[in-house]
């Protein structure tokens, strides 16, 4: 059976002056299976929302291939990619910018049904409308309200809920809990658990933040100046890292208790993803490179357990976890 | 006599309450945080501190700094003390920078006189602070502007003006919100060295626990424009009294907890400045409410009627 979502070898290139461009993404490539959640980390400019936005159409890629359900959805004009933009729904990060104050709820999380053609049917719309409010936890008497009346926290369920309207099989999260308050981005990220288990939802969760990602993810994908440095799943990659950027963001994560592995703290910020540097990447920050880094872009080749890591001299596999997790909590 | 202490301070915007009541202490020395999220009245709190609220807005109470109340001094006056003895450092660095100077002349600018007497003796000063805040070649970076740094490097730079003028008292709003990971790492480590280095006092204003936990002593915890609880960091963290306390540490998701881990919900929002009651104004939220809790909690210690008197 193939994946849900494949994604071969995309490209997203901008242009920045004349004759003078950025590889936003550079030949990435995954794939995701139906119903499960891969995670996309990495800093900013890292290339991880422009991923999620050519998945939708918000951004048209400049090569490789994206799949869905086995078709091939990259070529497709506008209007021949519509029927499938239903199947494939988007999360924002700003629960203020992404949803039309002018619009009463009811309309906000209709308007995908209103594009499917549903419109004729008042009551049906009227009773998903429910159904969805019910599904986020929402009270129904939020239909007739505008968004300026609700926190963010709620907004950002009326997103959820606008999301879910057409059923779709995968749900694009682009920070969805970033710009929350803690007590408000707990309920969220246990309402998209929630949804997640009881519609069987696919998901590619764009986040900078690891320990949701953690809680979330069955896969992560860390992304690095616009390639794919490391992908696993998410115990294998958060506890043994293998790629040195991945065990840098790992040891960066602010804790409650417990002290981080300071030695792999990284110094520095990413250079300008305009002019990458030769080699890997990373090699300017990282704490391990010798001269070949320099010379040589390393591969996303096979490391171990089903994961993949692009470096000349990964981390050592295995000893036993390399950071204690009860250290860590 | 405490550096700064802020007594009973109100403020309000157009009738309706952002800060009620709120006091407290911070010593030489000292890093203390104001923790709290949205709409807690952490950040007004701060700008009423400084005297930078907008003329609308209605402030009583007392900030004495040094024991000399800051509210009730002529504005020349007020803005000459906190000048000398208070620096900020804000979530956005360029709000401290202005993009068409040169770093260099924007950190001579805020150099003392006795800093600044001759040019040579300006330029070496702020190659120095440069270089405390951990940017490299500082000499070079004197003559660049800041569109040329990258965003952990700003914040360096806006700690670097902040430090300037020698303060006493740092207030930090939100200093690493707007970073990477990465990055927030590097500048929390920055402020604790210089801390250590210049015995200067840091005032943390933060919705972010975790950086709260990494370098507060002491941590006041504010909700809808109320103080609910202060305590000691390891206190707090490991035996927090008030319930939004103990519901807001146990939300923070924790890194290692493993997949499927859920976390734990405060259910409901945080009330608007028009919904609060002269009662609790977490009792909507709380899992331990009950009649007594729309009558006033209990005005100092902790601000709830079942933790049990004085903190």
């Amino acid at each position: 059976m193939s994946a849900l979502l494949e994604v071969e070898g995309l490209v997203k290139r901008y242009r920045v002056a004349r004759g003078r461009f950025v590889q936003a993404v550079s030949d990435v490539s995954f794939s995701i299976e139906a119903g499960e959640v891969l995670a996309l980390v990495g800093e900013s400019g890292c290339g991880k929302s422009t991923i999620g936005r050519c998945l939708v159409q918000l951004e048209r890629r400049d090569a490789g291939t994206i799949r869905f359900d086995g078709m091939r959805i990259d070529t497709l004009s506008p209007r021949a990619f519509r029927p499938l933009r239903r199947r494939i729904q988007m999360v924002f990060q700003d629960p203020y910018g992404s949803l039309n104050p002018r619009l009463r709820v009811e309309q906000i999380i209709a308007e995908p049904l209103v594009h499917l053609g549903w419109a004729g049917d008042q009551r049906a719309v009227r009773a998903r409308v429910f159904e969805l409010l019910d599904l986020v936890h929402l009270p129904r008497t939020a239909a007739e309200r505008r968004p300026h009346e609700f926190s963010g926290g709620q907004r950002q369920r009326i997103g959820i809920a606008r999301a879910l309207a057409a059923r779709p099989d995968l749900l694009v999260c682009d920070e969805a809990v970033s710009a929350l308050d803690v007590s408000v981005k707990a309920q969220i990220v246990n309402l998209l658990a929630d949804l997640r288990a009881e519609l069987g939802l696919a998901m590619l969760f764009i986040s900078h933040d690891l320990a949701i990602v953690e809680q979330l993810a069955d896969r992560v994908a860390v992304m690095y100046l616009g390639k794919l440095v490391e992908i696993g799943d998410t115990g294998q990659i958060l506890r043994n890292p293998r790629h040195p950027y991945t065990r840098g963001l790992i040891a960066a994560v602010p804790r409650i208790d417990g002290v981080p592995p300071q030695d792999a703290l990284l110094a520095g910020e990413p250079p300008d993803p305009a002019a990458p540097p030769a080699g890997c990447r990373f090699h300017g920050r990282c704490p391990r490179a010798l001269p070949l880094c320099t010379a040589e872009e390393p591969l996303l080749v096979p490391a171990g357990a089903g994961r993949k890591a692009a470096c000349h001299y990964l981390e050592p596999a295995q000893q036993g976890p390399r950071i204690a997790l009860s250290e860590l909590s | 006599m405490p550096l700064l202490d802020i007594q009973d301070l109100h403020v309000a915007f157009g009738g309706l309450p952002a800060i009620e009541g709120l006091s407290f202490a911070l010593e030489a020395g000292e890093t203390l945080a104001l923790v709290g999220e949205s709409g807690s009245g952490k950040s007004v709190a701060s700008l009423a501190m400084l005297g930078l609220l907008p003329a609308s807005a209605r402030v009583t109470g007392a900030v004495r700094l040094d024991g000399i109340d800051l509210l009730t001094l002529p504005p020349r006056e007020r803005q000459l003390r906190r000048g000398r003895d208070i620096a900020m450092v804000f979530q956005e660095p360029m709000t401290s920078l202005n993009p068409v100077l040169s770093i260099g002349r924007q950190l001579i600018e805020g150099l003392p006189a006795a800093d600044r007497e001759t040019r040579q003796a300006a330029r070496a000063r702020a190659t120095d602070l440069l270089a405390a805040v951990g940017i490299t070649a500082p000499a070079r970076r004197l003559d660049e502007y800041p569109h040329q740094l990258s965003g952990g490097m700003r914040q360096r730079v806006a700690i670097a003006m902040a430090l300037a003028g020698r303060p006493r008292m740092i207030i930090a709003d939100e200093p690493t919100t707007a970073l990477d990971v990465t990055v927030q790492a590097q500048i929390v480590a920055l402020l604790r060295d210089l801390q250590e280095a210049t015995g200067v006092a840091l005032l943390l204003i933060s919705h972010d626990l975790a950086l709260v936990r990494q370098m507060a002593r002491r941590v006041v915890v504010l909700y809808a424009g109320r103080k609910l609880e202060e305590a000691p960091a390891d206190r707090l963290f490991a035996h927090p009294r008030h319930p939004y306390s103990a519901g807001l540490i146990a939300a923070i998701p924790r890194f290692g907890a493993g997949r499927g881990a859920r976390l734990a919900e405060i259910p409901g929002t945080a009330p608007g400045l028009n919904e609060r009651g002269p009662g609790c104004v977490f009792a909507p939220r709380c899992p331990q409410a009950a009649a007594i809790c729309a009558s006033p909690p209990p005005a100092t210690g902790v601000a709830c009627h079942f933790a049990g008197g004085a903190a």
